[in-house]
C-alpha cells in the first residue's frame, strides 16, 4: 500500500464530506424554492459526473448522453404511471435498461473516434428525441407522460415534501459519488485515462481498448439512467422536451464549465448551470444565449473549467 | 503450446509473403522473414522502405492485405494487437508514445497492469495493489529514473521519455521485442547508453530492430535485413551488408558523377 498516494484522495474525501454536510444541514433553513433547485442540481450532477467518465477520463466526447437520461426518465414514467411500480423497482429497471441500451449503442458508436464519434453520438441523441416524439403509443408523443407521483421510500414513507424528496435524492447522490470515486481510483479508472492519452500504446501494452471503452459507456449510461429516473420523479412530467438535444449539450457544458477529468468539477458545473439557468430565466427568455456565452468564456479563459481556475488561483 | 525461446526448431517470428496495400501503393510487398528464437536482427532501408509498416503488421496494429505472420509457430495473422502482446510480443515506437498527462510511475503501473486481470478491477483503489506497483518501481530503478517517478511525463526530457518508452515495453514481459528506432533524437552519449541497455537485455528475448544509426546496428545485431520500396532487398551479416554495393546504391544513389 502506497501511503503517499492516499493523501490527495483523502483531502478530496474530506472536502466532499464537508460540502455534503453543508448541503444536508442547510436545506431545512433554506427557502423551499432553493431546495427544489438544489434537488435538480443533485440530479444533474449525477448525470454530468457520469458524462465526465467518458468525456474527461476516457476521452470520449459523447453528445448523446441525453439518450440514456431519456431511457431512465421514460422507463420510470411508464412503470410508475401505468404499472404502479415501486420506487426501488422503477430505479432498478431504469438503470438496467439504460445500461442495456448503452451497451447496444456502444457497439455502434465505438466504431468511430474523434469528431466522427461526436457526430454519431449526436445522431443517437436526435434518435432518442425522435422516438420520444413519434413513438406515441409508448411515450405519449408530444403530450409526454404526466402525473408521476413522488416516490414512496422505505423507512421514510411518501417523499412528497420538498425536503424529504431532497434528502432521498441526496442519499442516492452520495451513493453514486462513492461509486464514482472508487471507479476513478481503481485500476479500471486508470486504464480509461490511459486510453484518453494514447489508445495505440494501450493496445500494445495488452489492453482490449474497445472492451474498456464499451464498459465505460455502459457504466456511464447506467448512471445517466438513474439520473433520468430521479428527474422523472422530480419533474412529475416527462416529454420530448426533457430529452432534447439541448439537454445533451447542457450535460457537456456542465462537464466543460466545471472542469473535465476532475469528477468534482462537473458536480460544481451542474449546480452552477442549474442555478444560473433559473436566475437568468427570471430576467430574460434568451437563456440559451447566456449559456453559450458562459461556454465561450470558459473555452477562452478557463479551458480547464472552474476547478482548473480555482487550482490556478491557489 | 510450449514454444519457449531457445528451443531452436520453431522460429520466434516468421513472416510469409506479408503484404500491405494502401489504395494503389504497396507499402510492404511480399516480405518473408524468419527470426530464430534469441536472434537479434536489424531491419534497415531508406525512408519509405516499409520498415515501420512491417512492424505494425507484425504487432497487429494494422491488418495485413496478404500473407501470414507466425509467433513461435503459432499463426497470429488475424490475432488482435492486444492478444499478441499477451502472447509475448512487445514493441516500442519511433515517435515517443506515452501517457503524457500521467506521472512516470503511473505510466509504468499501466504497463504492469496490461497482462493481468487486475486491470478490470473497479471497486478497489489502485494504490492498494502491491504487485504492479512493485514491478513498476523495480523497472524504474533499472532504467535509472527512480528520482523522476512523480514527474509528469510531458515535462520530461526527450532522452528520459525514450527510456520510459523502453521500460513500458519491458514491463509486458516480451519474448519478442520490436524496437522502432530506440535512439531516435538522442544525443551520441544518450544513444550509447541506450545501445548498452539493449545489449544487456535478457539474451532469450528475440529482438527485431529498426535503426538508422549503423554504429548502433553493428553493436547490437548479428544479422541485417534490408528493405527497399516495400520489398525484401538483401540479407546478411553486418559486414556483408555493409560491403554490398547494391545496398550502398539504394542509400547513396548510383556511382558516377555526371559532369555539368
Amino acid at each position: 500500500m502506497d501511503v503517499a498516494a492516499t493523501r490527495a484522495p483523502m483531502r478530496l474525501v474530506t472536502g466532499l464530506a464537508v460540502a455534503l454536510a453543508i448541503l444536508a444541514g442547510l436545506a431545512p433553513v433554506l427557502p423551499s424554492y432553493v431546495v427544489i433547485l438544489m434537488t435538480e442540481g443533485l440530479i444533474y450532477a449525477i448525470a454530468a459526473a457520469s458524462l465526465d467518465l467518458l468525456l474527461g477520463f476516457a476521452g470520449l466526447p459523447s453528445l448523446g448522453h441525453s439518450a440514456f437520461f431519456a431511457v431512465g426518465a421514460y422507463t420510470t414514467a411508464i412503470l410508475v404511471t401505468r404499472h404502479q411500480a415501486s420506487f426501488g423497482a422503477a430505479l432498478a429497471a431504469s438503470v438496467a435498461l439504460a445500461a442495456i441500451v448503452s451497451a447496444a449503442i456502444a457497439l455502434l458508436v465505438l466504431r468511430a473516434t474523434g469528431i466522427y464519434f461526436m457526430m454519431i453520438t449526436l445522431a443517437v441523441a436526435l434518435c432518442a428525441w425522435g422516438l420520444a416524439y413519434r413513438w406515441v403509443s409508448l411515450t405519449g408523443g408530444d403530450t409526454g407522460i404526466v402525473g408521476i407521483p413522488r416516490p414512496r421510500v422505505p423507512w421514510v414513507g411518501l417523499a412528497s415534501g420538498t425536503l424529504s424528496f431532497y434528502y432521498t435524492v441526496l442519499a442516492l447522490f452520495v451513493g453514486c459519488l462513492a461509486l464514482y470515486l472508487l471507479l476513478i481510483w481503481s485500476p479500471f479508472g486508470k486504464t480509461l485515462v490511459g486510453i484518453r492519452d494514447s489508445e495505440s500504446r494501450m493496445r500494445v501494452l495488452g489492453y482490449n481498448v474497445f472492451l474498456h471503452k464499451a464498459v465505460a459507456l455502459v457504466i456511464a449510461g447506467a448512471f445517466a439512467g438513474l439520473a433520468g429516473s430521479l428527474y422523472a420523479y422530480y419533474n412529475g412530467f416527462v416529454g420530448p422536451s426533457t430529452v432534447d438535444l439541448a439537454h445533451s449539450m447542457q450535460f457537456v457544458l456542465m462537464v466543460i464549465v466545471g472542469g473535465p477529468g476532475t469528477l468534482v468539477g462537473p458536480l460544481i458545473g451542474a449546480f452552477a448551470i442549474t442555478f444560473l439557468e433559473k436566475m437568468v430565466s427570471v430576467f430574460t427568455e434568451r437563456w440559451v444565449m447566456v449559456l453559450a456565452a458562459a461556454y465561450v468564456v470558459t473555452a477562452l479563459w478557463a479551458p480547464r473549467g472552474m476547478l482548473g481556475l480555482l487550482r490556478a488561483a491557489r | 503450446m510450449t514454444g519457449h525461446a531457445g528451443d531452436g526448431a520453431t522460429p520466434a517470428v516468421e513472416c510469409e509473403g506479408v503484404t500491405r496495400r494502401f489504395g494503389g501503393l504497396e507499402a510492404v510487398s511480399q516480405v518473408s522473414l524468419s527470426l530464430a528464437a534469441g536472434e537479434r536482427r536489424a531491419i534497415i532501408g531508406p525512408n519509405g522502405a516499409g520498415k515501420t509498416t512491417l512492424f505494425r503488421l507484425i504487432s497487429g496494429e494494422m491488418p495485413v492485405t496478404a500473407g501470414r505472420v507466425r509467433l513461435f509457430g503459432r499463426d497470429i495473422t488475424t490475432t488482435p494487437c492486444h492478444r499478441r502482446t499477451q502472447l509475448g510480443l512487445g514493441r516500442t515506437f519511433q515517435i515517443t508514445n506515452l501517457f503524457p498527462t500521467l506521472s512516470v510511475l503511473d505510466n509504468l503501473v499501466l504497463a504492469a497492469l496490461g497482462l493481468g486481470r487486475t486491470k478490470f478491477s473497479m471497486l478497489r483503489p489502485l494504490w492498494t495493489y502491491r504487485e504492479p506497483r512493485a514491478r513498476a518501481l523495480e523497472t524504474l530503478d533499472t532504467v535509472g529514473l527512480a528520482d523522476r517517478r512523480d514527474g509528469i511525463v510531458r515535462t520530461l526530457s526527450h532522452g528520459e521519455q525514450r527510456q520510459i518508452e523502453m521500460a513500458l515495453a519491458l514491463l509486458t514481459r516480451p519474448r519478442v521485442l520490436l524496437l522502432d528506432e530506440p535512439t531516435a533524437g538522442l544525443s551520441p552519449a544518450e544513444s550509447a547508453l541506450m545501445t548498452r541497455a539493449i545489449q544487456r537485455l535478457d539474451r532469450t528475448i528475440t529482438i527485431l530492430l529498426i535503426e538508422h544509426d549503423m554504429d548502433v546496428v553493428f553493436d547490437i545485431v548479428s544479422r541485417i535485413t534490408v528493405l527497399h520500396l516495400g520489398r525484401f532487398f538483401a540479407e546478411g551479416s553486418p559486414a556483408e551488408v555493409r560491403q554490398d554495393p547494391r545496398v550502398q546504391e539504394i542509400y547513396f544513389g548510383a556511382g558516377e558523377v555526371t559532369p555539368c
